[in-house]
């Protein structure tokens, strides 16, 4: 079993919505929203782990909680052993962000405007004091834009973000990660903001850096199928919680959990010429707030398969099938998720609807 | 409206604590440096009192008369009392308008030595001026305006612009100056001072005043309506750009319409507020050019106070008031904006 | 460090090469420029001009209330030009008695306003013993191309002054053509001519000066008509007592015709040329409101962005901080801390500064709020930039452009609020400010009077400045902020 690097235990976060003046005169309850309402997880040196779930779910918040950008409200966050929801200090904070970096979503915002790329890379350089001269610094960035492949560097080193394609850009906010050498690196979405056409191109990029710079990922994204490709483990979040996780594997393939499954029969068909029918996925509604969290288990009133129990309790995780591979549902391994499929005539009149299983969508 | 009314009094609030507080500034400043301003204030009082002594007492008589009357006055404006006494005093006193004497000597002509009663004499024609002037300038500022933001880009738009920049870069009395030197001195058209008022009663004691006022009226309106049309052209056009202008446009409505009906109404809480926060701003301007008309209001008591008589009661007392209105004046306008726009704070809370 | 010129130049001349664009901008950026080099030349073109302002010895040699030189081109008739006579154009030694004529010809419309002689000469007696109580006479006259002569000085006694146990002295005698004994003469002179079928004239109610170069005929002491033709101005020397050798001497006298033009915009009463106050103007004019928008601006950009990155109590206390400033109103407390602290222009500049921020405050730190809210922010924090560096290195820069616009648009407004200080009284007495000469223009009647030139110049100055920094700024805020473009 690999090193455990980052160690989360009931890990909360809760954010106040912020009153207007009136609000506070009048003295009405501050109202909250449980971003990250009690989690556990581990990540294993030199592996990735992602966590997946829609919008609002508190990925990106653990992201941040992890990057100690976001202080825990409650829990314990250990990495490398310490506990870093007790930092506080400057300077040991400082010492922890050369260890851990972060790869944003949105690489046109991410980047200053106002920085050509050598000013970019050279800024975590001086912040934290590495290389002394102009030209020790030089050579790093250089290095650094090899290793995230935009060659040549000169090419690069004196452009403007804004003359950078998004893929350069993200390359670029990658570069910036791996001059510090960091031991773990957040990627929030780093491809979601993407052309599809360099999405893997990036991701592929990213997967080598795992295995040349020993490097352990938190990958953060709404697009479950990029998991199997990328990633070591999988967390799934809902509201809040993860609802399931376990090896990457495991979970694509045998998803204990309605919402995985859920999320699972959303990735968009995979025969675009498959137009003869019409997938319909069976959860219904939206996310709810986070200040509003329902009762029990808090997937009830979305799932396809809520019973009596579901409205009142609170599942707790189960472990039925794999080792390691969990699940916070009361009926973890117990149901079979369908997807209701109508078949088209060719004239586009639905000629009869059906209800099937993953399994057997995949083998029709 | 209950929040309404709450967002009412924390604004009032607010007024009354930046209201205390320049009070309490002014009265530091004044206390802890006026020293030799107290002496002057005394010797000026005792020089007034020596005059009026019986002419038969003999000097002994006279001397201890005189002694006894400055330790009078001292104890009356408690020179002898320590100094975060005399700063609180003063300014309770100005905050409760106890604003003390003129130690002008003639008291401006006005009969009384109150320095509140001075201000009350100066202070009408003033607000004619002021007042006669603003309701012109707004008006005219804002019909210029919306004729402007309607031909945006014409002739008369940048026409508009380049006549705000221009006026807004004059010093206003600048530009009565200016007109006392075309319309009195050249044309001889008005006369060159305003004071005295005319020697006349009934008619022709207004339309004597109506033509000393015309130039100084003409000044303050020439030099900010230009300000005022340009600024209320700039939040009507870029209202006119809002997505929903766009859709009563594509809708069919006239023209007319759409800027009198939807633009105005949205656009009209800056316009309203800025108007007052630019009257504000002009406050010093306009009394500076009652100086140079001669105007016999608030500015020209200023200038004579601060030049001549050296009366530090009686600037005090001018600069409480400016400071009150202006007080006030920003208040208002944001109470305005308030009720005139549901979307600041008090109609958010109607959401919750 | 990480600061590198090429790329503040590149920076420069991407907002330059937009800037090209604004027509308006250019026109203020080009009076700007001329402003600057104006300001810069003041130093050396008018130097000592600043303090020497109330000097009266120093502007003796002018003209008063001259107009511009130009003021013929534009407006009818023709000015007398000022007209210095450092030697006689004759010298005439005879036995006892020594003349220096000076010609003049005058051929303009507008006559001499003034003429001012200064008679310096020596005299020596045979011992020291006599070297006491030695008078010379002196004679001024004006010989007048009709004829009729006007004798200033008539035959008047100056005493010679002796060094001790010296037989050489000297004398000097000054005279002006405005001193009330010869206005007093010019005055007699005209009634000579008066017509009887009008009514005489009070001596308050003429103008001596026009009588000297006037046609004699009735109109000489209502409407003077100029005569044209050689003037002569004689000063005629001679001994008396012990005195046997005596002369003028002809370095130090000197005879000024006082013009009724001079310099590019003209003098002032108290004779002062315009022109070089005008410069100083300038120089303060730039000086106030560069040092007052420069430091307002770097205030608001520190109080503004310090408030948006770190938010939370310390935003909603320095907003409230900020609320209350922004109730101080400036006219009220700029007066009576000015009365009471002494009228300097540095604590003018002072109390503007601290009054001068606080409403630029505010809207940065709302920009800074949406600053804020870029990931690249955060990014600089996650890489473990310090709030400051975050600050000065991201936030800042960001907003830099716009709070230049808005600091120029402050500049003009500090300048209107110099000069109405200055009209109220409360001007620095040690500088020369546009509202300064503005305000001593008002102080002598110069509206009243007709003395355009100097009520215009200082005030166009003002103008012009106002407008240059007022369309660059507003330039720059449409090159730098494109929503604005509302055409």
């Amino acid at each position: 079993m690999p090193r455990t690097i980052v160690k989360a235990r009931n890990l909360r976060k809760e954010f106040e919505i912020s009153q207007t003046f009136m609000q506070k005169v009048r003295r009405q309850p501050k109202m909250k929203v449980r971003a990250v309402d009690g989690i556990n997880f581990d990540i294993y040196e030199k592996r990735a782990m992602a966590f997946v779930g829609e919008s609002g779910c508190g990925k990106t918040t653990v992201g941040k909680l992890v990057m100690k950008l976001l202080d825990a409200t409650s829990g314990e966050l250990y990495v490398k052993g310490k506990n870093i929801t007790k930092l506080s200090d400057h300077r040991k904070l400082k010492t922890y962000r050369r260890m851990a970096q972060m790869i944003y979503q949105d690489p046109f915002s991410s980047l200053d405007p106002r920085f050509k790329v050598f000013d970019i890379l050279e800024e975590p350089l001086l912040i934290h004091g590495i290389g002394d001269t102009i030209a020790e610094r030089r050579a790093m960035i250089e290095k650094a834009l090899e290793d995230v492949r935009l060659t040549p560097p000169d090419e690069f080193i004196d452009r403007y973000p804004h003359m950078l394609s998004g893929g350069q850009r993200q390359r670029v906010a990658i570069a910036r990660c791996l001059i510090l050498n960091p031991d773990f690196i957040v990627a929030d979405e780093p491809v979601s903001m993407l052309d599809v056409s360099v999405r893997a191109e990036l991701l592929n990029l990213m997967k080598d850096l795992v295995d040349s710079q020993d490097l352990t990922y938190l990958y953060i994204t709404h697009d479950i199928s990029t998991t199997r490709f990328f990633t070591d483990y999988i967390g799934v979040m809902y509201l809040g919680i993860i609802v399931e996780q376990g090896p990457v594997a495991d979970v694509l393939d045998n998803p204990l959990h309605p919402y995985t499954q859920a999320l699972l029969s959303a990735v968009p068909e995979p025969e675009p010429d498959r137009l003869d029918r019409i997938k319909e996925i069976p959860i219904k509604g939206e996310i709810p707030s986070g200040t509003n969290v329902p009762d029990g288990c808090r997937f009830h009133p979305r799932c396809p398969h809520s019973k009596e129990i579901c409205k009142k309790k609170v599942p707790v995780e189960k472990e039925p099938a794999e080792k390691g591979h969990v699940a916070a549902c009361h009926f973890a391994g117990e149901i079979e998720f369908k997807l209701k499929v109508a078949k088209l005539s060719e004239d586009g009149k639905v000629e009869k609807v059906e209800e099937l299983t993953v399994d057997e969508l995949a083998e029709e | 409206m209950p929040a309404s009314f709450k967002y009412f009094l924390l604004r009032s609030l607010n007024a009354l604590i930046v209201l205390i507080v320049v009070v309490f500034i002014i009265s530091l400043v004044f206390n802890t440096l006026s020293d030799e301003m107290a002496d002057e204030i005394i010797s000026e009082e005792v020089h007034a009192y020596t005059m009026g002594l019986d002419p038969e007492l003999t000097p002994e008589e006279r001397a201890e008369a005189v002694r006894e009357y400055r330790q009078e006055r001292i104890d009356h404006y408690g020179f002898d009392d320590p100094i975060w006494e005399r700063i609180f005093r003063t300014t309770y006193n100005t905050l409760t308008f106890d604003l003390g004497h003129s130690t002008s000597g003639y008291n401006y002509g006005v009969g009384d030595s109150a320095v509140s009663s001075i201000i009350m004499h100066f202070l009408p024609r003033t607000i004619l001026l002021f007042t006669t002037a603003a309701i012109i300038y707004i008006l005219l500022g804002i019909a210029v305006g919306l004729k402007a933001a309607q031909v945006a880009g014409s002739k008369l738009d940048k026409a508009l612009s380049l006549f705000s920049i221009t006026t807004s870069s004059m010093p206003m009395w600048w530009v009565g100056m200016l007109a006392i030197l075309i319309f009195a001195y050249q044309l001889g058209w008005f006369p060159t001072t305003a004071f005295p008022f005319p020697d006349e009663t009934g008619w022709a004691y207004y339309r004597g005043v109506l033509h000393r006022m015309a130039m100084p009226l003409g000044t303050i309106v020439f030099v900010l309506f230009g300000g005022r049309a340009w600024g209320t052209r700039n939040m009507v056009t870029s209202v006119l750009q809002d997505d929903y202008i766009m859709a009563a446009r594509a809708k069919g409505v006239p023209e007319r319409r759409v800027i009198y009906g939807h633009t105005l109404k949205t656009a009209s809480p800056p316009i309203v507020t800025s108007a007052i926060l630019a009257f504000l701003l002009s406050i010093g301007g306009a009394m500076i050019t009652e100086i140079i008309f001669n105007w016999p209001g608030m500015g020209y008591l200023l200038r004579n106070a601060l030049l001549q008589t050296r009366d530090v009661p009686t600037i005090m007392g001018i600069v409480f008031l400016t400071t009150i209105l202006w007080v006030v004046g920003y208040w208002l306008a944001d109470l305005l904006y308030g009720y005139l726009d549901p979307r600041v704070e008090v109609g958010a809370e109607k959401q919750v | 460090m990480s600061f590198r010129l090429e790329d503040f130049k590149e920076r420069v001349f991407s907002i330059a090469s937009e800037f090209k664009g604004e027509r308006m901008g250019l026109v203020g950026l080009s009076i700007i420029i001329f402003i600057l080099i104006v300001a810069l030349a003041a130093p050396f073109l008018a130097s000592g001009v600043d303090g020497g302002w109330a000097d009266r010895a120093r502007w003796e040699d002018n003209p008063r209330l001259a107009e511009p030189s130009w003021a013929d081109y534009i407006l009818p008739g023709s000015r007398a030009p000022h007209d210095i006579r450092d030697t006689p154009d004759e010298y005439i030694e005879e036995a006892r008695r020594v003349t220096q004529v000076y010609n003049y010809e005058n051929e303009y419309d507008y006559t001499l306003s003034d003429i001012q002689v200064r008679a310096h000469g020596f005299a020596s007696v045979p011992s020291i013993a006599d070297a006491e109580d030695q008078d010379v006479v002196l004679t001024v006259t004006l010989e007048r191309p009709d004829g009729n002569d006007i004798t200033f000085i008539s035959g008047e006694r100056e005493s010679v002054s002796f060094p001790e146990n010296e037989t050489t002295g000297t004398f000097t005698r000054n005279f002006r053509m405005r001193s009330s004994d010869a206005r007093d003469t010019l005055y007699s002179f005209g009634q000579d001519f008066h017509d009887p079928d009008i009514e005489m004239p009070e001596q308050g109610q003429i103008t001596e000066r026009s009588i000297a170069f006037a046609k004699a005929d009735g109109n000489i002491l209502v409407d003077p008509e100029p005569l044209k033709g050689t003037y002569n101005l004689t000063i005629e020397v001679r001994p008396t007592g012990e005195i046997e050798e005596f002369g003028l001497d002809e370095d130090e006298s000197r005879v000024i015709f006082g013009g009724r033009k001079y310099g590019l915009m003209g003098t002032d009463y108290y004779r002062r040329d315009l022109t070089l106050g005008w410069m100083w103007g300038a120089r303060w004019a730039l000086i106030i409101g560069g040092v007052v928008s420069i430091s307002s601006v770097a205030i608001a950009l520190l109080y503004g962005m310090t408030s948006a990155y770190y938010g939370g109590w310390v935003d909603e206390f320095m907003q409230r901080l900020n609320e209350i400033l922004i109730g101080i109103p400036m006219f009220p407390i700029l007066i009576i801390t000015l009365y009471i602290l002494g009228t300097s222009i540095w604590i003018f500049v002072a109390l503007y500064t601290i009054l001068g921020w606080r409403g630029l405050a505010k809207i940065i730190r709302s920009r800074g709020i949406q600053i804020r809210q870029d990931t690249y922010v955060e990014a600089a924090q996650a890489l473990g930039s310090s709030g400051g560096r975050v600050i000065t290195r991201h936030m800042i820069p960001q907003i830099l452009p716009y709070a230049i616009a808005e600091g120029a648009l402050m500049v003009p407004m500090v300048i209107i609020a110099e000069a109405g200080l200055a009209v109220l009284g409360l001007g620095d007495p040690g500088t020369v400010t546009w509202g300064r000469m503005l305000s001593e223009a008002h102080g002598a009647n110069a509206t009243v009077n007709g003395q355009w030139w100097w009520v215009i110049f200082p005030g166009i100055g003002i103008t012009l400045v106002g407008f240059a920094f007022i369309a660059t700024g507003m330039a720059l805020e449409r090159v730098i902020n494109p929503k604005m473009r509302q055409r």
